[in-house]
């Protein structure tokens, strides 16, 4: 009894967490003009409910058995498709993850998007983003998945492309959006694949015996396609970076816990699917996107851009953590990296804001984003520098920081997956320790020219609105490993399935990874110490040749179909129309056929009829001797027949 | 016997007289008068076949009563004839076309 009641408690809970932001977009959207200034305030509360609402659901369930509620939605061919959620451990320590960042990130756009002209369209889309993704998380059925999925894509599209005057912002959101199409295709593709195996899209019922490997493995790739167009994978992850157009505190929320987070829990839910295979191509393709990122970020000068890149290199090596067998550790770095990043674009939109203000009265435009024109920023703006000098240090992996704690989990367990024998895996095991190294050397680079090295312009400052820096404290202060591990507080439930999480790292790993951090953060004080920033690199452009390979893709792809349609034309066209001439030529044969066989014999039976008809009617000719005579002769007839 | 087989080929002929009348005769009247005939050729074949058995008198009533209802007959008819001659205006019955497909 006390079960029904509590899990009732969970399902009333869970509903009100999927539909309070969807209710706070609703707000937004009918509030009149005249009273836009407080779809701010309403939204921001009502994401705190949300939050409020996630957190008394996380200690309800805690880690007790996964729940999950189903509805009966619609059938096809005796297959029923049920509406379901599931809320598992990880899905509730996500939901709790997405609505706090969403409930900061709203708080931060408070004073951030003070000035805003559509502030309507902004924090209704925010709320609706929120909704989308907790859907997402919350549910159990992948044809559902896939809807919040394709939500999710559009909410980005339509907040990244916010401010829509700007053509740059107008491009990238259509970028974003027909990139994220490519990847939604193959994941389509996935769903149909098993569709047509299993008759059944619940990730708690997939029956997975019943399918062939090779389908299987063919789906599993299927489906990761979309999480490398939705988290930002190798060939597709130049939508990212052009992403920044967008508002600042929209990039926070895409990269830490809404957007390209979708991809890597995807994986993280459906992890039971992948064969062998499939979790080869799963931690190659991590281990080149880590790489890739990393070296990307080495060269960027714009903030955001410098963090899109890390984002992309961090999910690379999630992506790569879960294909390598390390799929909790790569649940906790995607944890990790959602307050982190989340911190530093908060942090990085507060500079921009602050530096925004400062060079408001001055004649000149000055690109605020552009860490050649920032620098010795520490002392103007102290919360600003704190915050993002602890996030930065969750990034980097410095001791102490959240950052730290995951990266360990996933270089111990990825060491156990990779084994004492020499193959291909090491190969991977290399790019991760590459990219531990690299890490640091960029978030250096990227805090050294901001906060310490020697600035050109000398402009007052003050610190950005109290609600922004309050945001910034919350998200700064969960980047620390403290807040999470330390053990006096394992009384709560929180910290019961967080540490659950947790197993015992090696410490050789530990402190081999120290020992690269050292060497990387010591390598790049002595090389940036005295470096001055020259102009934009042109071998490593903004978008590593992705731009200009997915533009020779489009040609290419033109060419195809200016081919395809010339082969319609030619060839498709003229057997059409042969097959026309042929049929006519029968129409005529079967017509004449019509007319003088079938006709004929329809006539012909006619004229029998009539002859047969003349010939009976004269018997019947109206004389009454005739009919007597008839009479007569059937009764001379009749007698002989019964004398002999 | 041998007057009966005389008498017996009389009724036959009689019979084979009226329907020869019966049949090629136009006029309505003469079919009746051959009609007549027929009746009178089986008159005599009753008497003649009761005279086979000649304790009873059973066929020579049965001629009595056929020349009964012959009368009658005759006077129907006739009746009839005169009916359809008032409305024809002939007593020819192959001339009676009302029934028939006006070509």
């Amino acid at each position: 009894m006390t079960e029904t009641i509590h899990s009732a408690a969970s399902l009333w809970l869970a509903l009100s967490v999927l539909t309070i932001p969807l209710f706070s977009a609703l707000v937004c959207f009918v509030i009149s003009e005249k009273f836009a200034w407080l779809s701010p305030m309403v939204s921001s509360l009502l994401l705190f409910i949300t939050f409020i609402c996630s957190a008394f659901l996380f200690f309800q369930v805690g880690d007790s058995h996964a729940l999950t509620y189903s509805w009966p939605w619609f059938s096809v061919n005796e297959n029923i498709i049920r509406a379901s959620l599931l809320l598992d451990k990880h899905g509730l320590i996500m939901v709790m993850v997405v609505s706090l960042v969403s409930f900061l990130v709203h708080l931060y756009s408070i004073g951030y998007m003070a000035e805003d002209q559509a502030l309507i369209r902004y924090f209704g889309m925010l709320g609706f983003f929120t909704f989308a993704m907790l859907g997402l998380v919350m549910s159990s059925n992948l044809l559902i998945l896939f809807c919040f999925w394709e939500l999710v894509g559009f909410s980005s599209y339509r907040l990244i492309g916010h401010w829509y005057e700007k053509q740059e912002a107008a491009k990238a959101s259509t970028k974003a959006f027909l990139i994220n199409r490519v990847g939604d295709l193959g994941f389509l593709i996935g769903l149909m694949i098993l569709w047509s195996w299993l008759g059944n899209l619940d990730i708690t019922y997939l029956n997975l015996e019943t399918i062939p490997t090779f389908w299987l493995t063919t789906a599993g790739v299927c489906i990761f396609i979309g999480v490398i167009g939705k988290s930002a994978q190798f060939p597709l992850f130049h939508w990212l970076p052009d992403a920044m157009e967008g508002p600042t505190p929209v990039s926070a929320l895409i990269h830490a816990a809404t957007m390209v987070a979708a991809g890597v829990f995807l994986l993280i839910r459906i992890e039971s699917l992948f064969t062998e295979n499939t979790l080869v191509i799963i931690s190659v393709t991590g281990t080149i996107t880590a790489i890739t990122g990393a070296i990307g970020a080495l060269f960027q000068y714009d903030i955001k851009k410098i963090l899109a890149y890390s984002t992309i290199s961090q999910l690379g090596f999630m992506v790569m953590a879960i294909g390598a067998g390390a799929a909790q550790g790569g649940f906790l770095h995607l944890l990790h990296h959602a307050f982190f990043k989340a911190g530093l674009f908060l942090g990085a939109g507060a500079i921009i804001h602050a530096m925004h203000q400062a060079y408001h009265h001055q004649e000149g435009n000055v690109d605020v984003q552009d860490i050649r024109n920032l620098g010795d920023l520490r002392k103007k703006i102290p919360i600003t520098f704190i915050t993002f000098m602890i996030c930065s240090a969750a990034l980097a992996g410095l001791p102490f920081t959240s950052g730290f704690v995951s990266k360990e989990l996933i270089l111990t367990q990825m060491n156990e997956w990779s084994g004492n024998a020499f193959s291909w895996k090491w190969l991977v095991i290399l790019g991760a320790w590459v990219v531990t190294l690299l890490t640091p050397v960029y978030t250096f680079r990227m805090v050294w020219f901001i906060f310490f090295a020697k600035s050109k312009h000398n402009v007052e400052m003050v610190e950005v609105p109290i609600v922004m820096r309050l945001s910034m404290f919350v998200i700064s202060m969960s980047s620390l490993a403290l807040l999470i591990t330390f053990k006096p507080f394992h009384i709560l439930t929180i910290i019961n399935v967080l540490m659950s999480l947790y197993p015992n790292t090696s410490h050789l790993i530990t402190l081999l990874s120290t020992l690269i951090l050292l060497i990387a953060l010591v390598s790049a004080f002595f090389m940036y110490k005295n470096y001055e920033l020259k102009d934009q690199n042109k071998f490593l452009t903004p978008n590593l040749y992705l731009d200009w390979l997915s533009d020779y893709a489009f040609k290419l792809v033109l060419q195809f179909a200016i081919l395809v349609h010339w082969f319609d034309r030619k060839v498709i066209d003229k057997i059409i129309n042969g097959l026309t001439y042929l049929q006519v030529g029968i129409a005529h044969v079967t017509g004449w056929s019509d007319r003088y066989l079938v006709d004929g014999v329809v006539n012909g039976m006619a004229y029998s009829a009539k002859g047969i008809g003349s010939v009976t009617r004269s018997l019947a000719n109206g004389k009454i001797q005739s009919y007597l005579l008839w009479a007569m002769a059937g009764l001379l007839i009749f007698i002989l027949w019964i004398l002999y | 016997m041998s007057d009966h087989t005389l008498l017996f080929a009389l009724g036959a002929f009689l019979f084979s007289a009226g329907l020869l009348i019966v049949l090629t005769k136009k006029n309505a009247i003469m079919i009746l008068l051959g009609i007549e005939l027929m009746l009178n050729a089986s008159n005599l074949n009753l008497i003649l076949f009761n005279r086979q058995n000649p304790t009873t008198y059973e066929g020579q009533f049965f001629a009595l009563f056929v020349i009964l209802v012959a009368v009658c007959e005759a006077a129907v008819g006739i009746a009839i004839i005169l009916k359809a001659y008032h409305y024809f205006h002939t007593s020819v019955p192959d001339q009676f076309s009302d029934l028939k497909e006006r070509n």
